[in-house]
This record gives C-alpha cells, structure tokens and sequence, in this order.
C-alpha cells in the first residue's frame, strides 16, 4: 500500500452566495494522519467531499502526485482515494461477508484479501456473523474494510468516533496510526480534540469556509487550535444581565438517548434567553426533549404553566405537513386563529386552509412559532430556529422569540449556529457530550 | 369529496374493463346490472341492505386507517361481533324482552368487535407486534372462532347442519315493509355516518387522530403520546366492524352459519379507500359496492359474468386508486 501526496489547490465551493470552501490550500502527506477540525458549518464536510469526489469545487484543482484529478467519484477511487462514511452503509440481515461482497462489486478487490487485511490489522472478525448481531464498533471495521481493500492510498474518515463508545474509539485511533504507519495517508475529520491530539500528526482549521493553517500537532495546543475553530469567543448581542428575580431552575437532570444527559443543572431567568451552544449530537435533542416534557427525565426542574417548544426539524416533529395552518395551529388548544397569526406572523399563505407542506420553509417555521408563543409559555425551548432560512425569515423568527422573553417566558435557545446565539443569547452555556460547560473551547476539548 | 366523485366515475370506467374481461356484452351486462341495482323496490332495497354492513366497517376502517392504524382486521372483528351478538342471543333466550334483547345483541357486537381490536392494538403498544399482520391472523382466528362456535356451545340441538337457534322475529330488526329485506340497520349506518364524520372532523379527539394520523412525530412532540389516540381509534375502529357484524345478523340472517360472513370485513378496506378514508366518501362507495353486489347476483342470474365479478372489480378499483396517488404523488413532486 504506497502513500500518496494529496494537495488542494484553491479550493472554492459555493452553494448560491455561500462560501463553504474559499480558496483553501493543502497538503495531505503520505504516512501522516492529518486531521481537519472545524465547527459545525466551517466546511469540513464540503471538503472531504471535495477530495473525494462526490462534489465538484467551483474553482481550484486536487492534485495526486502531482497530476490532478478529474471525473468525479470513480475518478478519484480508481486513483486510489477511498472515503469512510459517518453513517454506516451495512445490510444488518446480510452476514459480514455478504455486505463485503456488495461493497466490493464495483471493485477489482476480492473479499478474501478484505479478510486477509482483517487478520492483519488483529481485527477478529469471523466472515459468516449476520452484521445485525455485530456492535457499532465491529460494523465500524467492516466499512473501514470496505474501503481498503482496494489498496487504496489515501483514506478520509468522516467523525468516525462519534458513534463509538470510549474504548472502541480508542481502538479505531490506534488503527488509524497503525495505517499510517504502513504508509497510507489518512485524513480524519474531527471536532474532538482530545482525540485529535491523540492520534494526529498534523492538525488544519476550518473556520467559516476558510483554512486558519496548518500545524505540527506537537508544536500547537489543544487551547490555541479551539481558539482558532472558534475565533473570538461569542459577542452577545444581548449580554446584559436581565433583571430578575425568579428563575427556571433545572436540577441534576439526567435524560436517556442517543447521546445521554449527564447531570446538568443550570438556571434562567424568566425574561432572560439562555443560549446553549455546541456541537450537534452532544445531546441538543435530548435536553430539548426532557425540558419540553416530550422525554421522560430524571431530576427536578421548576414547574412552569405552559412550554412553548420550537423543535429541531420543522418536517419531522414540528409540523404535520398535510394538514392546514389552523390545523396546526389547533394541536396547541388555546384558540389561536390562523387568519390572525398569517397577519401578526406575515406568513405567505392565501388562508389558513393551506397546507402547511405547501408553504416555504421560513413560513412553516413561522406557523411553529405562531402556535407555539400562542401557548403563552413561560417556558420556551427553542432548537436551531432559523436553521434553512433566509436573513429576512430568520431577523423575524429571533426577533419574536426576544419579545417572547421580554413578555417574561424564559427562553432556552439551544444551536449549533453562533449568529443565533450572539443575536439574542444574554448568557450562553455548552453542551459537551451530554453535560453542560461554560466556554466553547472548553467544550471541544472535553 | 373530489376525489370520491372521480373515484366513482374511475369505478364505471373498471366497470366496464371488467365486463370486457369477463367476455359479457358491455350494453347487455351494464343493463343487468343496473337492473338488478335498481330496476325496482326489491333491486334498491338489496343494494341498500348491502351497502349497509359495508358501510359500518368501511367506516371503522376509515377512522382507523385516519390516525395512522392500519387495520386489516375488520372482517375478525365484524365476525367476532356478530358471534358476541349470537352469544347474548342465546344467553337471553326464552325471557328476553323484544327492544332491550336487540340493544343487548347490538352493544354485544359493538363490544365483541372492539375487544377483538383491542388485542391487535395492545399486542402493537406493548409488545411491537406488527399491527398489519396481527390483525390478518386475528381474522382467521375470529372465522375458525365462528365455525367453533355455530358447531359447539351456540349450535342449534337437532339440526343437522352446524347453525345457532333464530332468533326471535320480535328481537330482529325493524323493517317498513314485508316486502323488500331493507332494516333498521340501514339508518343506523346513515346516523352512524354522520356521527363519526362529526367526531373526526369537529371534535378534540378526533382532530387528534387524524393529526396522529398525519404525523405521530409531530403529535407526539406536542406531548400528546400517540400511543393511546392509536389505541382509541383502534377500539372506535373495532367496534364499528363489530356493529356491522351485529346489524347482519339481527337485520338479516337472523342465525349465524359458518358461512354467516360473506366477507364484508374485508371488502370494507377498499371501500374505505375508495370513499377516501371520508365518511360521506365511504358512505357514497359502499353505496357503489352495495350496488354491484345486487347488480352482479342479477348478471349471474342470467348467466355470463357470475358472482365474481365484484372482487374483480374491488381488486381493480384498488389497483387504480393506488396508480392514481402513485401518479399524483409523482406529480407533486415533479411539480416542487
């Protein structure tokens, strides 16, 4: 397996007058393990992309070798450019064996030299178990099979620790220096830290669609790559302290899910919007659920007369898309009209008879907001409301939900998006891993 | 109700597909049909009286089917009505008194069919038991459960074939006329229409099942859980079917036979479908199945067609409804 030299050369992506990549350069070495970090949004995603072909820059060229690459995926695999996605691609009633034989059909590598690596790598993996009865870990490995057996040279991991329990994340960093050690270039994308300094050889930082530099992860520090994902720290808008005197105050909460609430206790005024940052998948849904009363939870949170709950994804849980505005509205039961919330809301509707699955994506999210400060609520728990957006829509929706806390709810607007948080956030905590820490950069090493 | 309009004029276009297949002159097989739907009193009193059985569980499947259950049971718990209705039919017999026996028979059926729902729906909740396939099998359970009971503690002492006593002439519902078959069951059907139209369009709980219908998600992120809403409208669901099974066997039959279904449960899913899961729809094509089935017993009265032809035109009625939301479907989203 001989290592190659990838380079990007001003690298451009833009989606409409989004820059997601802007002139971005670099050199991924062969034998290195080099991680990209970034917060959400600051282009990682769109660069792997990039890189391996499933999308095409708006400017600038990758080179392999020193000769570029063109024609999109199957270019750049046959060059050797292999890619191991976040979320798995497994049939779980297939057995092992049978999901490398899919994965390999388009490929000139055999299963047996994928069960050969295995044996190699010290992975003990036994070809006829059904995928279904493997954990997140072993399925983990089979992909990572996938994706070498073809002797690949350049492979990119897409988060691959986010699924993974602590030991088996560790076991996979391990893996990781093992493949560059055999003189594979690996590329990792990453937000944690801790890990990244674990394993990687040299570090890059994405922030907002532009490269911050590259460093030897031996000359930077933990502090001064967090410091360059997150820039300055959050300028609230609102960072005034709101006076007050009584407060939401939830205790010790613990909360199941995908990723688990850990005892997180803090307190917001009634009138103040308490802003939660983060990175997504450290238990943003959880905590929006266990506050709205949605999931069931452990731990003592102060009774208030009415939630208001704006949830992540408008399509999912927030609306019934083939039922009407006023339908919509109706599930709140406190009377609110829709002919009254198009008008105080400006939403783009003919009558409240429209479906909602029919109206743009700024209007639906403010029929969610009509119906849920039509609640009244003293408590409103918001997830990434501007989320798909224009500036317009966006100004509107977080210009309500400041009005909300001024008419004395207390507000906890959880996002991933830092505009959000600056615009109307008076105090910002962190999610990290299910608990709740006081700086951005302390959330990212933790 | 636009969809139903058309609905019923894709059904004349099946219609006579049907009639082409079957190798029946189409104006000749048209005009028996129409004959014996409603050439007279007796031809529109039978469409009626089978429309009506079709019309209760339609609509039990329609409420069902409207908040996101898909019931396929409705022919085990129209059996297990009627069979809960004969049970009580026996157990009064000899002093029962004629209004309040038929209301015992009748709630009996409305119970039977909604505890027979209950066990597919809490088999669904409790266990995750597929709803669909619970509720396929509990029909063949609830039919072998009709034969069990025609031929064993129901069974008629001295009859040689396996059937339960008739009931009495006084406890068997009220007709307007010794001469057509038409019942009191027919206007429990229209009352019963209407009834759950109101229910499903003008009240909390029925907003709440057509919204959990819609998307449990977004009911359940309301703090509404979507459990119990499924679990009501599968018991509302369960009882209809069984009512219908009662209302046959006290407008009609009268004793039950191991043949006493004539499969109305199951017709009643595309007689729902077609009626657009709308009771004032569901009313109008269980109307038109009604229709074809005394039409289609007139056809194979003077031969050609024969008694087929209904399932045949049912299975092609729901073949074109299902290409019809493919294509309308396929539409709206080339049209985004």
């Amino acid at each position: 397996m001989p290592g190659g030299s990838l380079v990007a050369q001003e690298l451009s992506v833009n989606f409409g007058s989004l820059k997601a990549l802007d002139r971005v350069s670099l050199e991924f070495r062969s034998g290195e393990v080099h991680a990209v970090v970034g917060e959400n949004g600051a282009g990682k995603s769109t660069l792997m992309n990039v890189l391996a072909g499933f999308l095409n820059p708006s400017s600038g060229q990758i080179l392999l070798d020193g000769s570029t690459i063109t024609g999109g995926a199957p270019a750049h695999r046959a060059r050797g450019i292999e890619m191991v996605h976040q979320h798995f691609r497994l049939v779980p009633a297939f057995t092992v064996e049978e999901n490398l034989r899919l994965g390999l059909m388009r490929s000139q590598a055999s299963v047996a030299s994928a069960l050969d690596l295995a044996t190699k790598l010290d992975w003990n993996i036994s070809p006829g178990t059904q995928c279904s009865e493997l954990g997140v870990g072993e399925r983990q490995r089979i992909e990572i099979l996938k994706a070498l057996a073809s002797s690949p040279q350049i492979v990119i991991f897409d988060e691959p620790t986010a699924v993974l329990s602590e030991s088996e994340a560790e076991g996979l960093l391990d893996s990781l220096k093992g493949l560059a050690a055999r003189g594979l270039t690996v590329i990792l994308i990453a937000h944690k830290l801790a890990e990244v300094f674990a394993v990687a050889d040299r570090i890059s930082v994405l922030k907002g669609g532009v490269l911050q530099g590259t460093f030897e992860a031996v000359k930077t520090s933990p502090d001064e790559v967090a410091h360059l994902m997150i820039g300055s720290s959050l300028k609230l808008a609102a960072a005034s302290e709101v006076e007050t005197s009584k407060t939401f105050e939830c205790r010790n909460l613990h909360v199941a899910g995908g990723c688990p609430i850990q005892d997180v206790s803090f307190e917001v005024g009634f009138g103040e919007v308490l802003g939660v940052g983060g990175v997504d998948g450290n238990g943003q849904v959880e905590l929006a659920e266990a506050l709205a009363g949605v999931r069931p939870s452990e731990g003592s949170l102060t009774p208030v007369g009415s939630i208001g709950y704006v949830p992540q994804d408008r399509h999912v849980d927030g609306l019934a898309l083939s039922m009407s505005i006023q339908e919509n509205l109706d599930i709140a039961d406190c009377e609110v009209v829709a002919d009254g919330a198009i008008l105080e809301f400006e939403i783009k509707a003919q009558s409240g008879r429209v479906k909602t699955g029919t109206l743009s994506g700024g209007n639906q999210q403010k029929v969610v907001l009509a119906r849920e400060l039509g609640r009244k609520p003293e408590l409103l728990v918001v997830v990434n409301p501007t989320r798909g957006l224009d500036v317009r829509a966006a100004a509107f929706v977080l210009d309500k939900i400041r009005i909300a806390a001024k008419d004395g709810a207390a507000v906890i607007l959880i996002s991933t998006d830092r505009e959000e948080l600056e615009a109307i956030a008076n105090r910002t905590l962190f999610l990290a891993a299910g608990r709740l820490v006081d700086s951005a950069t302390e959330a990212l090493s933790a | 109700m636009k969809v139903a309009g058309l609905a019923i004029l894709g059904l004349f276009g099946i219609l006579v597909v049907g009639l082409l297949l079957g190798g029946v002159p189409v104006v000749d097989g048209l005009r028996l049909l129409f004959q014996g739907a409603f050439g007279d009193r007796f031809a529109i009193s039978q469409s009626l009286v089978r429309a009506t059985p079709l019309l209760l569980a339609g609509l039990g499947v329609a409420v069902a089917w409207k908040a996101g259950v898909f019931n396929i049971g409705g022919e085990g718990q129209l059996v297990i009505g009627a069979l809960a209705g004969a049970t009580i039919a026996k157990a009064l017999h000899g002093f029962g008194i004629a209004p309040l026996a038929t209301i015992s028979i009748l709630l009996a059926s409305v119970v039977g069919g909604a505890g027979w729902a209950a066990v597919a729906a809490w088999l669904s909740i409790k266990r995750g038991v597929n709803l669909v396939i619970s509720t396929i099998l509990l029909n063949f359970i609830g039919l072998q459960l009709l034969v069990y009971g025609v031929d064993g503690p129901l069974r008629r002492a001295g009859q040689s074939a396996p059937m339960t006593e008739q009931v009495p002439d006084a406890w068997m519902l009220w007709r307007p006329s010794r001469q057509t078959d038409v019942h009191f069951g027919v206007v429990i059907a229209l009352l019963l229409c209407i009834a759950v139209g109101y229910f499903l369009f003008r009240t909390r709980k029925g907003y709440l099942m057509r919204a959990t219908g819609a998307n449990p998600q977004f009911v359940r992120a309301n703090r509404y859980p979507p459990e119990p809403i499924q679990f009501q409208a599968m018991l509302i669901s369960g009882a209809l079917c069984g009512l219908a099974g009662g209302v046959q066997y006290l407008g009609i039959n009268g004793q039950l036979t191991a043949s006493f279904s004539q499969q109305y449960g199951f017709l009643a899913i595309p007689v729902a479908l077609v009626g657009g899961l709308h009771p004032a729809g569901v009313a109008a094509s269980s109307f038109f199945f009604g229709a074809l089935f005394a039409g289609t017993s007139n056809l194979s009265r003077f031969g050609g067609g024969g008694s087929y032809f209904v399932y045949v035109v049912q299975g092609l009625a729901v073949l074109g409804l299902l290409g019809y939301q493919f294509l309308r479907e396929r539409n709206e989203v080339t049209n985004q």
